[in-house]
Order: structure tokens, then sequence, then C-alpha cells
């Protein structure tokens, strides 16, 4: 069966700072999370609408950059709400969240709840390894989310 | 509009095709007189990063020059390695190799034919738009994405960059039951939505349009090419994988990362789905055949368009096949070979899903990796895309840029260009002067 939540960690781990999401995700399986699919992803909207459809919450853990920076700093969305418009896209996969968020509406593929985790970054340069700051970011986060999914998960959720 | 004698055309960045970079015409009065695919995506070195390292790397590493076709990395890798070290993989892991690659296959044409390039035909800007109104035909295009991913998945360890290739063979084989539920419970109804696409797509408008490129695929006699194959090209030429850089000459340009190809006596060419279907449709199987002469394919599709009508006839295939090798299966006794290094070349051509991806390897006899040489399809493609790009412009500079500039990265978008493998691409620019 279907765990009804999946914790999705989108990025590059090739890419320094950009491997925030699936640093999260690593750091989830040492500790363990019940009830939940942990998933990797390089962002290719098939995938993330496969990974998170059929659930009850998707939380989407992602590097976003910022001008200016505050390496570390925390975002959380709550989607769906009204896309934000975008900058251009130059992904290679030639799409992105935002657009496979649309495209799940489109769908009907959205989880209940759906929600963004994102880190502002300070190094997306070539290489393994997070910068410290994102590094200490990426332990809060794996806090918020734990209690997140348990929230969720309990029998008599306020 | 076109009151203007002279103008010029610039997609900047080109959407929906793999990578980035973009295209640059320039109109000189009633002439199209320059036409040059940008492919400014950074040169990745990935020929320079494997010298030096050992003989059995080249699957792992050169997997990640593609998240959409890294089995046919993996395969074409493997095969030079073998070749160079003398040793030839058993049937049963041969046979598991073009199942994994045919998953390849089912989830990269997919993704082109429903994300990417149907949008173009209908009429929207992109897949999100078009799914308001074809909401089932994007839900078809998904759960062919996810047959494919599936076969990916469970062969391969995982989706993208799968883990479970190695020199000589595989990690760890699928057991038979694992393969007979993902046929029945996946790969079956796959099939269904595989034979609606080519129905879908081949009542889609294409433009009047035709090419008479030089054709480079491999050839097997015995079934359609995709893990192997003798290099052919369509006016009869053949030769052994070996003597491919005696036959196809690479060049550099001023306006691309991408080494440019040609035929060392032909000229530019084209590879891909148009020439793999014109000398291989034969093999198909007779399901493919039938879904292929349904849609009102001949024997050579010439129309680049209709590249998405051949695309869903090999998804078709691909998903036939699969489910062919499924019923065949034996788990390969044991899983991989022993591979040992020894002083020599080695060569490597498969069928990427955008065509012929060659391989060279020169190893020591400790394996140390002393040279690499890597061609992909897209490549190959590009003097030929620029030549349809000029035809095709020049016959239709009555319509304004906005219009040009659409159907020219509609037709870019033909080839399904995987820039990111090339560069080692796409903004369009018309320059009417």
């Amino acid at each position: 069966m279907t765990p009804p939540v999946v914790v999705i960690g989108v990025g590059n781990p090739y890419r320094r700072d950009d491997g925030f999401g699936p640093a999260v995700i690593q750091r989830l399986r040492r500790t363990g999370l019940a009830g939940a699919t942990l998933a990797e992803s390089d962002g290719e909207a098939c995938a993330l609408i496969m990974l998170w459809e059929r659930r009850r919450l998707a939380i989407l853990v992602e590097a976003v950059r910022a001008n200016p920076a505050h390496p570390g700093r925390i975002h959380r969305l709550i989607v769906p709400r009204p896309t934000p418009a975008r900058a251009g896209t130059t992904s290679s996969h030639t799409t992105d969240m935002g657009e496979a968020v649309a495209l799940a509406r489109e769908l009907d593929r959205i989880p209940d709840r759906m929600i963004v985790l994102g880190v502002e970054v300070a190094d997306t340069g070539f290489g393994a390894g997070l910068s410290p700051a994102v590094a200490v970011a990426a332990d809060r986060v794996v806090d918020e989310i734990a209690a997140e999914v348990r929230a969720h998960l309990s029998p008599d959720p306020r | 509009m076109t009151h203007r004698n002279d103008r010029s055309l610039r997609v900047g960045a080109l959407a929906r095709v793999e990578g980035e970079g973009a295209m640059h015409v320039r109109v000189d009065g009633t002439t199209v007189t320059d036409v040059r695919l940008q492919i400014y995506e950074p040169p990745r070195f990935f020929e320079a990063f494997l010298r030096g390292r050992g003989h059995v790397e080249p699957p792992d590493i050169t997997a990640r020059i593609c998240g959409i076709c890294p089995v046919a990395y993996q395969m074409s890798a493997c095969l030079a390695i073998e070749d160079a070290c003398g040793v030839q993989v058993s049937e049963p892991i041969a046979e598991l190799r073009r199942l994994l690659y045919c998953g390849e296959w089912v989830a990269s044409h997919a993704l082109h034919v429903y994300m990417l390039h149907a949008p173009d035909f209908l009429g929207y800007p992109g897949v999100v738009e078009m799914a308001r109104d074809h909401r089932g035909a994007v839900e078809r295009g998904l759960a062919l994405k996810k047959a494919g991913n599936a076969i990916l998945e469970l062969v391969g360890g995982r989706a993208i960059h799968p883990i479970n290739v190695r020199v000589g063979g595989f990690y760890h084989a699928p057991s038979i039951a694992e393969l007979r539920a993902l046929a029945r419970d996946t790969l079956r109804p796959a099939l269904d939505h595989a034979l609606a696409t080519v129905e879908w797509v081949a009542g889609f408008p294409f433009p009047d349009f035709t090419v008479g490129h030089e054709l480079l695929a491999l050839v097997d006699p015995q079934r359609y090419p995709i893990d192997r194959g003798e290099p052919r090209t369509s006016t009869g030429r053949s030769f052994p994988v070996r003597d491919f850089e005696r036959h196809v000459v690479e060049t550099q340009v001023p306006h691309s990362t991408a080494l440019h190809a040609r035929l060392a006596d032909a000229g530019r060419y084209l590879t891909g789905p148009l020439a793999r279907y014109a000398l291989n449709h034969a093999v198909l199987s007779p399901l493919a055949r039938q879904a292929a002469t349904a849609a009102g394919l001949g024997e050579r599709c010439e129309n680049p368009f209709r590249s998405i009508v051949v695309r869903a006839v090999e998804i078709v295939y691909a998903l036939d096949e699969a489910l062919r090798l499924v019923e065949a299966y034996q788990p390969p006794e044991p899983s991989s070979l022993q591979v040992p290094a020894r002083p020599a070349s080695g060569y490597g051509a498969t069928e990427a899903p955008r065509g012929v991806l060659f391989h060279r390897y020169e190893i020591d006899g400790d394996g140390t990796i002393r040279s690499a040489r890597i061609v992909p399809p897209t490549a190959q493609n590009q003097p030929s895309i620029e030549d349809d790009l000029r035809r095709f412009v020049q016959d239709r500079l009555q319509l304004d840029d906005e219009q040009l500039t659409a159907q020219c990265e509609q037709a870019i978008r033909n080839y399904d260009p995987c820039i990111s493998c090339a560069t080692h691409f796409l903004d369009l620019t018309v320059e009417r002067t």
C-alpha cells in the first residue's frame, strides 16, 4: 500500500547547495520516518507527479536562490495557491516544479496538502557538500518535516 | 510583418528541448543567407574526464551525460569496453540489456511526444495548456512515461542514471516473477496507450515539407536496432562499428560548443527515428508495422514533422518487444561476466532514442583508459537541422516574425535535440536585413 505521505528532495547533489533536497532525504533515511515515502528527484515534472499522486501529503524540499541571499533561511510555501509568475527556465529538462504543479492541477493529481520547504543557498558551483549555513538548515528542516509528518498521521490531528 | 525586406529572427533560449541553445536566422531581402544553431551550453569535457579512469567506470561516468538517455550511454560504453577486452556477454545478459533499453525508449519518446512536441501541432504554448483541452491524452502520456520508468527502475535500479549496469552485465538480475508482474500490471495496459498514441498523432496537421538527407542508422537483420547493429546509410554503404570514425568526420564550428558531424563521402546526414524507420521498418514487430501502416507511414518518412508518428510507432515496438523479452526471460546466470583488461581499443554503437551513439575507448593492460571518444546523435544532426531550417524559412518568408519563429522552434523539436548530450543547445534569432 502506498504510504499517505511523500517527502521529495529535489536537486543535484553534485552542485553544492543545490543538493539541499537530496541531503535532507539522506538525513531522514538515517533517522527513519514512518508512514512516508522518501524520494530524491531531479525535478522532472512527470516524475514529480508520479511521486505525489494519490498522496494525502507531499512535502517538497528544494534549494532556492534569493537576491540578496541569506544562506540557510528557510521558506515554507503551502500549495495550492496562485502560482507566482516565474522567471524563464533554463532547466535541461524544460520543466520545473511550478510547471509540474500546474500540470498536476489540470489533471487533478495534486495531493490534499502540499508543502514546499525551500532554503536559500550560498553556493551552487561544482562539487559535493553543503555550505555550513545550508547544512545547519538541513538539520532544522529534517526536524520540521518529522514534526509535520507526525502531526499529519496523528489519529487526532488538530 | 513582412514589409521589411531584411530581417533577423532570434530565439534567445529555445524551450521544450533538452539543454541550452539558441537559433539565429538571417534573411537578406528574399534570401535566407545564414542559419546557425548556436549551442552555448558549456563543453562538458567527459572524454577528458574518462582519461586515467578504470575500464569498468565508463557506464557510471557516461550515464551522467544525460538524464533522459543514460541507458544509451551505459550500453554503448559497455559494448566498447567489452570489445576492447575481447568479451562477448551471454545472450540472456544481452536480452536483459535490450529490455532495459526498451524502457528508456518508451520513457524518452513519451516525454517528447506528449510533453514537448504535441503542443506545437495542437496550437498550445505547452503541455499545461494542452492538458486543459486534452486531458485524456496527457494522462495517456504520463502512463506511458510511467511504464518506461517502471522498466528502468526494475532492471536498472532507478529511472535516472541507473545503477544496476556494469561492464560485463548486471549487478543483479530481476526475478521472473518481478518481470511478469511488471508485464501484467504495467506493460500490457501501456501497449494499448501506445497504439492510441499512434492513432492520435497520425491525425495531427503536418506542414508540407520534405527532406532528402542521407540517413544513418544501425541495422540488425533480425530485429529493429536498439542495443546493437551495424551502421548503414540510406544509399547502402555499411561499415563495421570500429570504422565509424573513418566514415563520420567531426569538425568544429565557431557558433556551437558541439562538434558537427559529416559522412566522409556524403556530407551532412540524419540519424534518429526517421533513419531507423527507413532502414529497418521491415523488421518491426507485426503489431508495430500494422500501426505504422494504419498511420500512413510508407517505407520511408521524409517529412521530419511526421517524426512524431515514427516515435509513436517506436513506443509500440519498444513495449511489444519488452513484453516478448519478459515472456522469454530466464535470469542470466551469472548476471555478469568478468571483463579483465588488456591493452586494446574497443568500439561500441547503439541506437539512443535520438539516433546512433558511438563510443570508443583505448585502454592499457592494467585497465587505465588512455583515450575516449563519444559521438552523440544530436551533434551528428546539427548540419541537417540547419539545412532544414534554411529551406523551411525560405519557403515561409511571408509569415511574420512571431509565426515564423514559432514554426522554426517546432521544426527544431522535430529532432528532439538533446543539447546537453551534444555539448558537449536553444534561443532563436531571425535577422532580416
